[in-house]
């Protein structure tokens, strides 16, 4: 594992989305409660950003096509054809951590 | 020329004429390949060309922004295809649904006009030829000396598909609007490709919440005429909000002053104006319709509160009133995004 920062936990509302792009990856970090999770940013459906998406804490939606995945485990929950994947997360202190040892794609 | 598609595992094979885009020829052999707008505008119908060699089509198209760049990707609903090809899909595909119709090539003809408001034309057109289609549904329409195809939702009862009817808004400098206003152009042939869409009505017993702007209200009146027709409306119910910046926008009313009429206890109306105050006026002139102030969504978000969690939503209008009527949908009233309806055209 090699972990990076890439924001602080203020920086992300409970059930927020953010995208932060780091040394070329664009990720998603969303929130629930005191967890922290890390998605590749686009969609694996077309590409949309996920960062435009909704989210209630438990479920992330995509504005686009209305793909639905749990947000905790990136699983569908329904419509979503094909799963998040996800990137390692920790927390260290106020750090968000994420491991990009491999760079996550759907192609 | 022959066209493989792989779509997650799934292989489909159909003929594609040299100078029809892949998309229409796959969508008429009865394979429902991903897709809107089908007029290069929202990104899903892009493939990957694995093998084989095809003209890209529109290259100005805006949904070539979804495509990436040093990548063999394509708009389906672009191209046309140089050679035999293999194709791959992000998304499934597979047969149409039993009972929607599959889209077929028409010519028609411009069978009448009116003029509903300043910016609103109504159009008739009739297929040469019965052109089914659901409530809800849209067709491509090609004026002549007019390059490319306009996709427009029919705002009339389906019944036997021999009549389309149309409510167009004008573009500020849109070229078929500047066709359209240049003179009267009834009697003019045009051509069609549909029906197109996934936002039709599905023959269940869900209630109805149906939230339009501008010329999204096309796909509306077909649905209420369609379940005033069915006699749907004997036991379900329907929730239309419409919503224009100001009342000069306006039409289509007196449709929906009828079909209220007629069912007064389960269909609702209520017209929502962003940019001035609806005054009693509006409200004298069309009875039991009620009008309010402010953007669609924000109206209808309230009203529909608690009381729609088991409905069908059908969304249609300009994109940042469409987002925010899904955003309400979605984080408000709770519904499930199976049951929102809406195709994307930009």
């Amino acid at each position: 594992m090699s972990w990076t920062r890439v924001c602080s936990t203020d920086d992300v509302a409970d059930a927020g989305l953010k995208d932060v792009e780091i040394a070329g990856t664009k990720i998603l970090v969303t929130r629930s409660g005191d967890e922290f999770f890390a998605y590749p940013l686009r969609c694996p459906h077309l590409d949309e950003p996920l960062s435009t998406g909704m989210c209630d804490g438990q479920t992330l939606t995509c504005s686009f096509h209305l793909w639905q995945w749990n947000l905790r485990s990136g699983k569908s929950t329904g419509e979503a054809e094909i799963d998040l994947l996800k990137y390692p997360v920790r927390v260290s202190g106020k750090d968000v951590e994420v491991d990009f040892s491999q760079i996550l794609d759907y192609d | 020329m022959k066209i493989g598609v792989d779509a997650r595992g799934a292989r489909f094979e159909f003929d594609c004429p040299a100078d029809e885009p892949i998309l229409f020829a796959g969508l008429r052999a009865g394979i429902a390949l991903p897709h809107e707008c089908g007029t290069g505008t929202c990104g899903t119908c892009k493939a990957v060309v694995v093998d084989g060699d095809v003209d890209e089509g529109w290259d100005a198209a805006p949904g070539r922004k979804f495509l990436k760049a040093g990548t063999r990707e394509i708009l389906m609903c672009q191209a046309t295809a140089r050679s035999a090809c293999e194709l791959q899909l992000r998304g499934r595909a597979g047969p149409f649904e039993a009972g929607v119709p599959v889209p077929v090539h028409n010519t028609g003809r411009i069978a009448a006009t009116a003029w509903l408001n300043t910016d609103v034309v109504r159009l008739e057109i009739v297929p040469d030829g019965p052109m089914p289609f659901i409530a809800g549904q849209f067709m491509l329409v090609q004026c002549p000396d007019v390059p490319g195809l306009r996709g427009w939702s029919m705002a009339n009862a389906p019944g036997d598909g021999s009549l389309l009817v149309f409510t167009v808004k004008m573009m500020p400098g849109g070229s078929v609007s500047t066709w359209l206003r240049a003179q009267d152009r009834a009697g003019t042939p045009v051509k069609l490709f549909g029906p197109m869409g996934k936002a039709y009505l599905r023959d269940d017993d869900r209630d109805l919440v149906l939230i339009a702007g501008g010329s999204g209200l096309a796909p509306m009146l077909s649905i209420l005429a369609e379940g005033a027709r069915t006699s749907r409306f004997a036991n379900t119910r329907a929730h239309l909000f419409f919503g224009v910046r100001k009342a000069a926008d306006l039409y289509g009313l007196d449709d929906l002053v009828t079909i209220r009429a007629a069912h007064p206890d389960t269909v609702s109306v209520t017209v929502a104006l962003s940019d001035e105050d609806p005054g009693p006026a509006a409200q004298q002139r069309y009875p039991g319709i009620t009008f309010a102030a402010g953007f669609v969504h924000a109206v209808a978000g309230p009203a529909l509160l608690g009381k729609v969690a088991d409905a069908t939503a059908f969304l249609a209008g300009p994109p940042p009133m469409v987002d925010a009527a899904m955003r309400m949908l979605i984080m408000e009233a709770k519904l499930p995004p199976n049951r929102i309806r809406y195709d994307k055209f930009v």
